[in-house]
């Protein structure tokens, strides 16, 4: 090994590796880090993929989420996963619920009108609210 | 008036979900969705089949919470328009209630990408993010 750089590297005492600058050093350091971050994350999203697979999601989308524009201080995108396998979860119980429920007659159903007068709120004022845009909820769709 | 009253009806199982709710903020809220709905039948984003259920074309679903809650609105409502998707006139909403169960699963997704950027910011002299 020729004996150039600023830096060595030893294993059991014995020189392995000649380093041009400190830089190459950080570079290496850096490197490892994500190495051994990959590692403790890769068990959760394999985990979350099983899941995502499970519930119905295809594979191209849960890998397409692991993947998407993370932080470039993430290797993998964990939260997206995460949410779409949360999304996929919901939906599959939501969907049970509607199905059962679309089969109930519908003999019971209310009014909007009736409904709010039931809660005491007065609908008219609601609705100028809304069409003011007075913010009395927040949504999410 | 009365043709705007009749565009959302709310099931028997429905009304329940919402009066179980003891905060009087989020009964608002959801009459407030109420009302946008029935003002713009497609307010909510359709629900995905993903194929483990039955048809379930129509269906629609919205998260609310009152004005002021930070972070993911807690509670999601499923409507379904009838008497098709394409021709929405009423929405028959059908069922109200707490949102995701398993939203923990971000929660800790982030807090491990965040323990990780912060021990690796720790290392090399950064600010933690």
């Amino acid at each position: 090994m020729q004996e150039v750089g600023v830096l060595v590297v030893e294993k059991y005492h014995q020189p392995v590796a000649y380093l041009s600058s400190i830089e190459v050093f950080d570079e290496l350091l850096e490197s490892a880090d994500r190495h051994a971050r990959l590692l403790r994350e890769l068990p959760l999203a394999l985990s979350l993929l099983a899941t995502a697979i499970k519930v119905g999601v295809s594979s191209d989308a849960a890998i397409g989420a692991l993947l998407r524009g993370h932080d470039e201080a993430d290797v993998l995108n964990l939260v997206d996963l995460a949410e779409l396998v949360d999304s996929a979860i919901e939906d599959r119980d939501m969907s049970v619920l509607a199905a059962a429920r679309m089969e109930q007659p519908d003999v019971g159903d209310m009014s909007l009108g009736d409904f709010a007068a039931e809660l005491g709120l007065d609908i008219t004022q609601v609705r100028a609210d809304v069409a003011a845009g007075t913010p009395r909820a927040k949504y999410d769709r | 008036m009365t043709e705007a009253f009749s565009r959302a009806l709310l099931t028997t199982l429905a009304r329940s979900d919402i009066n179980a709710v003891a905060e009087i903020d989020v009964r608002t809220a959801v009459v407030n969705a109420l009302v946008e709905i029935e003002n713009h039948l497609e307010f909510g984003r359709l629900l995905e089949s993903r194929g483990y259920t039955e048809d379930l074309r129509g269906c629609r679903k919205v998260y609310v919470d009152r004005p002021d809650w930070q972070g993911k609105p807690r509670f999601r409502r499923v409507y379904w328009c009838s008497p098709d998707e394409r021709q929405p006139r009423t929405a028959r909403i059908l069922a109200f209630g707490p949102a995701s169960i398993v939203s923990g699963i971000q929660d800790r997704c982030r807090s491990l990408q965040r323990r990780s950027r912060n021990r690796r910011a720790v290392a090399s002299g950064e600010p933690k993010r």
